[in-house]
């Protein structure tokens, strides 16, 4: 018997979680198949003015986000809970494997599927309305949108992954509220930045969205080429800051200690 | 089966909660783990099933470090806690889920102790009594049949009939493989259960040992008019006290006396008890 991992183990939270979870994950997902096919029937009604229809884009990188908080309060209710988190630590399986099982079911899956419906309801949509237009996400492979505003809300759910672990309670409104620090002090010292240094141009302060933009853009003209530049070196910096959060948080999900 | 040396643990800097606790128990023996409120009876068995981590020393379960929560222990180990939260879903369900994770689970023997209990599968758990979720939770801990079985207040919930069934089931499950650890205030259910008995108080254990062990060192019976004892009580039937045994004299433990002796003569309990 393995110690590290077990996929008989591994599989075994996850048909311990679907067996007491499934009603409310199925009506999850009936709540957002339901909202999407409304949102985007209305997005792409041409009676619509142009900022509504724009609406959509926004709203789904919105809803990426509150369905990954809804499905990590799902999926980190139990060891949150102090009456029911002894019954989950207490389970033989792992560290490695409950803290997997967390990352894929608060993470990995709930983004999958929610990439992979937008998707499927974008297609069916157009297909049932017979219409096209440029603004869809997958349509027109409007990569823009997830290059720069999906890494955006990615960092944004990071961290309330991280809020999970350290937070003892209210833990999606602390994170939000970090986050809300930690921009507040990111502009400060951008604008500290800006003002001394004359030839330094400070693009934004959205982490994964802007932050490396401006080693560039000192050196690089901004309209003419950068772009492919910019997105190469901010995959790298996202995936490398991603996996460092994951295993700073592993490490604070072993330590975690309960009252039972 | 369990040995803690030198352990300090703590849940604030200011205030320590054990200083410096030894403790061993064996495999064989069914142990009562007894103290006043909030003592750390059941920080005592956190840190035994490694939910808490010591601030430091030694402990050791089975082989393992309970804080590393190793598989090999967690598959050999089950904690009853005293408040239990169920998930919403049928007990069936629950046991199918479940049961995978424990490689000696009896089936037949959770069916058989939910029809001790008058429990039935097709329960939804979250509909169920504070008393019957503890049934249900019991009859799971024992047919997982691990060696290490701890149990948080077992009986809190249960009603009469329960509690005999209770005493009935674990005495089946006992065996010499087998450690079984009850933390309890009801002592009076769990008397002729308990074979070994460990007494907290603030900070420390005031006594560990076995049923034998302590009538070796201790006599319970009646008292003699101006006979001088550690402890007494007076009754219908009279006096009753609890005595240093240098006879050598039989009797049997009562454990409320004998908790309330050790917790009213520290010292002469330290001493008497000294050399086991």
């Amino acid at each position: 018997m393995s110690e590290s991992f077990s996929y008989h183990r591994f599989g075994g939270l996850i048909t311990r979680y679907w067996a007491e979870r499934k009603l409310v994950l199925m009506l999850n997902a009936t709540v957002l198949v339901l909202a999407m096919f409304a949102i985007f029937f209305y997005h792409l009604n041409p009676e619509n003015d142009f900022p509504v229809r724009a609406l959509w884009p926004f709203v789904a990188v919105i809803g990426f986000a509150i369905f990954i908080a809804w499905q990590m309060q799902s999926v980190f209710y139990e060891l949150n809970n102090n009456k029911q988190c002894s019954l989950f630590v207490m389970l033989p399986a792992s560290k490695m494997e409950k803290y997997l099982f967390l990352i894929l079911m608060g993470f990995v899956l709930p983004a999958t599927v929610y990439v992979g419906m937008t998707y499927l309801i974008e297609q069916l949509s157009v297909w049932i309305m017979g219409v096209e237009s440029p603004e869809y996400l997958w349509s027109d492979i409007n990569w823009r949108l997830f290059l720069r505003d999906f890494p955006a809300m990615l960092f944004v759910c990071l961290v309330w992954f991280t809020g999970f672990l350290v937070f003892r309670k209210s833990h999606l409104l602390f994170s939000t509220i970090s986050i809300g620090v930690f921009m507040f002090v990111l502009s400060k010292v951008e604008a500290y930045l800006t003002a001394s240094f004359s030839d330094l141009y400070v693009h934004t302060s959205v982490p994964f969205y802007g932050l490396t933009l401006k080693l560039y853009t000192t050196y690089f003209d901004f309209d003419q080429g950068l772009l492919v530049d910019y997105y190469s070196y901010s995959t790298i910096f996202v995936v490398l800051f991603t996996i460092a959060v994951f295993a700073a948080n592993y490490y604070k999900f072993k330590e975690k200690q309960i009252k039972a | 089966m369990i040995e803690f040396k030198n352990v300090v643990f703590s849940y604030s800097r200011k205030q320590t909660l054990f200083e410096d606790i030894d403790l061993t128990m064996n495999a064989g023996n069914i142990y009562g783990l007894l103290g006043k409120n909030g003592v750390g009876k059941t920080t005592l068995l956190n840190l035994i099933c490694g939910l808490l981590f010591p601030k430091s020393g030694e402990c050791r379960v089975m082989g393992y470090t309970p804080q590393e929560r190793k598989v090999g222990l967690l598959s050999n180990l089950f904690y009853v806690p005293d408040e239990i939260a169920l998930p919403a879903m049928k007990l069936k369900d629950f046991v199918r889920v479940n049961k995978p994770f424990y490689p000696n689970f009896d089936e037949k023997l959770m069916q058989s102790c939910l029809d001790e209990f008058e429990v039935s599968g097709n329960e939804n758990l979250a509909k169920l009594s504070h008393g019957q979720k503890k049934k249900v939770y019991i009859s799971f801990a024992l047919a997982c049949q691990t060696n290490l079985l701890l149990m948080d207040e077992p009986t809190n919930g249960l009603d009469i009939p329960s509690k005999s069934t209770f005493r009935k089931l674990l005495a089946g499950v006992a065996n010499e493989e087998r450690c079984i650890v009850i933390s309890t205030h009801q002592v009076r259910d769990l008397e002729n259960l308990i074979d070994a008995v460990v007494i907290m108080d603030n900070s420390r254990v005031l006594l560990q040992g076995t049923m034998e062990q302590i009538t070796e060192k201790l006599v319970f019976r009646s008292l003699e008019k101006d006979e001088k004892a550690l402890y007494e009580e007076s009754g219908m039937k009279g006096r009753w006290g609890v005595m240093e045994n240098s006879s050598g004299e039989f009797s049997k433990v009562d454990m409320e006396m004998l908790f309330n002796t050790v917790i009213g003569n520290k010292r002469e309990i330290e001493r008497i008890f000294s050399n086991i």
